[in-house]
């Protein structure tokens, strides 16, 4: 019975840590590009839910929206006035940039939000469903939920609209997705403010279970990776069960082996994966 | 005298697909061989299966009567086997003489080489192939039919005795066409085995002393360049009746076709 | 450019006017000299495997948390002499690289880049979970030395003359023309004769063995270490940064970043400390954008050659 408890707090940790990877592997899959300001753009999307929730009393879960169109805008902007230029680069270049990024959007908010941590704590922050004895966290399973219905939608507007069908064109041959029509650059700029707004959600959910200050994105962004290279590039249903089997590994060895080496496991996983099946669970092998 | 390369029952599978089919030759010091056939004939992964680039799914291939199917691709360059890549392969960001430079830092006797020994090599081999106008140039600036020079320089300032050349005259004009035929032949002379893959007839055919065909990852003939261009079968698989006639009745100016 | 004897001349003031400074300067001249230097040396060595050979790493600070804590454990627990401890550091990383080599240089571009940001996030969770052996998160204190702080500098200083001196050598030989090759083509540096495996794993092994030096001279100098300060990856970064500021894959780039970010930061941190990320962040991305070859590239100072930084084919091909 234990053993199922930590799994399913696993798989409940796991929603999360699909969100966090949904967009970074958008953004690796597509164009190639490893956003190191992915961590702190779900930073913005928490803040943007704690505020809501802080002055307006918006309920967390309502606020997605709100956080999505926010920093799918920003994302935007980002893409075309800055990555855009660099898309093509030697990756090192690309890393560069990020984080760049990275430094500014933390320390604008560190100097506009403070440092504090902060939370969203509702009526029901603390209520728990129990089934047989294993305790399931409501806002947990919310998450998740939510996690879900994102990442199918997502997949969905990938391969059944004709946008979504273009950008994957753009993944496998550019010029050939040019040669019918397709404005690259475009593109690329609504791929990256697809997964801003995909961080931005994550960001939402995550300020609702766990506490959130501007640096914490920082700790998001190796997540991001790791749940990627498990579950594949360019694989957004890989990004899930990274996700998801990131968070029951988690839940397992911190049950199991404690919290301290927790973290080190999960590095260790991570280069496991990469010399043995570097295209991850579910990934489609690219020229690269 | 015992051959310098052996293909012996070669055979190379992609996935369940296989480019290459228990195919069989071998190459004496000194020859120049044309190795033709129609597109996806396998002719290419030969090569790769030579230069160690992909490995042998089943067969064995030796050079000087020493396997080399179990070696890394700098061994079978160290023991004197170089190659050009149809899709050429400059290092972009360094110059012209600096690219020669490493075949000449790394090849037969490259390990013994100083700096200036290496650079001297360049200038020589780009000397010959006819870029040294052109040294200090980044291999990004130049021109295509300089670039494949700069291919073939490459492979020769590795000093090899097997020289792999992979469709050195796709997109070449006339001109450069002959030039490159003259090229090879000299190269030959010097004492240079060649292989050459080519899909350009009338340079390939002008200058092989023997021509092998692949089809479809099999070899369908191997002979004379006249032999060739009279077998029903390469006729079939890939010439067509019109070149047949017309070599046996108009000699290019290097063309060793016989009787002629 | 300058003749050879004109340049050479020039250096061999420069380094005479350095070996001066410690006597005439201020103690925070000195401090800021050494930082410098220390940020040189170890961009001097991720050029090595990340410039020249275009393997990017980034787990440079990796090594400086293990020379550092290998050089801090000695002298601590063995009560061993710093320079007994400080090589033992040194070879602990060259150890450390040849193993990590062998195994994660079999990776390329992005894989490789995470796989070493990786490590070094998984070396620092083992140092900080082992209280027992390294004192654990709290961090341990070196002996406190009795000698003046101007040693430090001559000590990163003659580290900086090696590094510097050695990157030149290995640019105009055949260690050079092989990692570029490999950095082009690997491919087809392999068929003209280049074992990759070797080069990559050499340039790997005196990266690490030099960044190790300098993490644990560092170590002393600063008498405390902990996880959190000695594998913060946020000095991997630095160090990268600098090296392509300057220019990575130049010899001299690796210095001329080094010297414009060192200073850049002290003016940041004394002019608006609460922004100096955002300042840095915001010059970080402008250099990326608009010189992505780096300072030497952009100047033109490059001499005849060498080699190209690996941005510039990027700015010349940009439409």
């Amino acid at each position: 019975m234990q053993i199922l408890q930590f799994v399913i707090d696993g798989l409940l940790l796991g929603g999360v840590y699909a969100a966090v990877g949904v967009g970074f592997a958008l953004v690796w899959g597509i164009m190639n590009i490893i956003n190191l300001a992915h961590g702190a753009m779900i930073m913005l999307g928490a803040y943007v839910t704690f505020w809501l929730f802080k002055l307006a009393g918006v309920d967390p879960f309502a606020s997605i929206p709100v956080a999505m169109a926010m920093l799918f805008i920003l994302g935007w902007l980002i893409q075309r006035y800055l990555i855009n230029y660099v898309v093509r680069a030697p990756m090192l270049i690309t890393f560069l940039m990020t984080f760049g990024l990275e430094l500014l959007i933390v320390d604008l908010s560190l100097n506009f939000f403070s440092a504090d941590n902060r939370s969203v704590q509702t009526f029901y922050s603390g209520a728990r469903l129990d089934l047989g004895g294993l305790a399931i966290p409501l806002v947990h399973l919310y998450t998740l939920m939510v996690a879900l219905v994102l990442v199918t939608l997502l997949q969905l507007f990938l391969v059944r609209t004709r946008i979504g069908n273009a950008i994957q064109a753009t993944s496998m041959d550019l010029d050939a997705a040019r040669l019918v029509g397709i404005k690259i650059s475009r593109v690329y700029a609504l791929t990256f403010a697809i997964s801003a707004a995909a961080a931005g959600a994550a960001g939402s959910l995550i300020s609702v279970n766990y506490s959130i200050n501007p640096t914490a994105g920082a700790f998001y962004t190796p997540i991001a990776f790791v749940v990627c290279v498990l579950g594949g590039l360019g694989s957004i249903s890989g990004a899930l069960v990274g996700g998801l089997m990131f968070g029951v590994v988690q839940s397992m060895s911190q049950a199991y082996i404690g919290p301290a080496y927790q973290n080190a496991i999960a590095f260790a996983l991570l280069i496991l994966v990469l010399l043995v099946r570097p295209t991850g669970i579910l990934g489609v092998k690219t020229a690269t | 005298m015992p051959p310098l390369l052996e293909i012996n029952n070669v055979t190379k599978y992609f996935g369940g697909l296989p480019a290459v089919r228990d195919v069989s030759f071998s190459i004496q010091p000194g020859e120049l061989v044309g190795l033709i056939g129609p597109n996806g004939a396998g002719k290419t992964t030969i090569i790769n299966l030579i230069s160690r680039t992909e490995r042998l799914s089943a067969g064995d291939i030796r050079f000087k009567g020493q396997t080399i199917s179990d070696k890394a691709p700098h061994e079978i360059g160290r023991m004197g086997i170089a190659r050009t890549f149809q899709v050429v392969r400059p290092f972009r960001s360094m110059s012209v003489l600096e690219n020669v430079a490493v075949g000449a830092f790394f090849g037969s006797d490259g390990l013994k080489r100083s700096r200036a020994q290496a650079l001297d090599k360049a200038h020589e081999v780009l000397a010959r192939v006819g870029l040294d106008h052109r040294s200090e140039y980044l291999a990004d600036a130049l021109t295509v039919p300089d670039r494949k020079r700069l291919e073939v320089a490459k492979a020769l300032a590795m000093d090899p005795e097997l020289l792999l050349l992979d469709e050195v005259m796709a997109g070449l004009n006339l001109a450069e066409v002959e030039e490159a035929m003259s090229l090879i032949q000299e190269v030959n002379r010097q004492g240079v085995t060649v292989l050459a893959i080519e899909h350009v007839m009338k340079a390939i055919m002008g200058i092989s002393q023997r021509v092998i065909v692949m089809d479809h990852g099999q070899q369908i003939a191997a002979g004379t360049p006249s032999e060739i261009a009279s077998n029903p079968t390469v006729i079939r698989a890939y010439l067509g009746k019109r070149y047949a006639a017309r070599s046996a009745a108009v000699p290019g100016p290097r063309s060793q076709v016989p009787g002629q | 450019m300058k003749p050879p004897a004109a340049r050479f001349a020039a250096l061999a003031v420069l380094i005479l006017v350095l070996l001066v400074v410690p006597f005439v300067s201020t103690g925070y001249i000195l401090r800021l000299l050494t930082l410098l230097f220390t940020f040189a040396v170890m961009a001097s060595a991720w050029n090595l495997i990340g410039g020249f050979t275009g393997y990017a790493d980034f787990g440079v600070v990796v090594f400086f948390g293990l020379g550092g804590y290998t050089t801090g454990l000695l002298m601590l627990k063995a009560k061993a002499p710093f320079v007994a401890a400080w090589l033992a550091g040194g070879l602990v990383c060259l150890v450390f690289a040849v193993l990590m080599g062998l195994l994660l240089l079999r990776l390329r571009g992005h894989y490789f880049a995470i796989a070493t940001l990786g490590t070094s996030f998984a070396v620092r969770e083992v140092i900080a979970n082992w209280p027992s052996v390294t004192g654990g998160g709290t961090g341990i204190s070196l002996p406190i030395y009795q000698f003046p702080n101007s040693v430090f500098y001559f000590i990163m200083l003659g580290l900086l003359i090696v590094i510097v001196s050695l990157t030149r050598w290995i640019s105009l030989n055949r260690l050079g023309f092989g990692l570029v090759a490999i950095r082009e083509n690997e491919q087809a540096a392999g068929v003209l004769g280049v074992n990759a495996v070797r080069y990559k794993v050499t340039a790997y092994t005196v990266s690490g063995f030099f960044i190790g030096m300098v993490g644990g001279a560092y170590a002393y100098w600063i008498t405390f270490i902990d996880p959190g300060t000695t594998f913060d990856v946020g000095i991997t970064v630095e160090v990268v940064i600098m090296a392509v500021l300057g220019g990575a894959g130049t010899v001299a780039g690796p210095l001329v970043g080094a010297f414009i970010l060192t200073i850049i930061s002290e003016v940041l941190n004394g002019y608006v400390p609460s922004i100096h990320l955002t300042v840095l962040g915001i010059i970080i991305v402008t250099v990326v954008l608009l010189i992505p070859g780096g300072v030497i590239e952009y100047l033109g100072l490059k001499r005849k050659l060498s080699f190209r930084s690996i941005g510039a084919t990027l700015a010349e091909t940009r439409v």
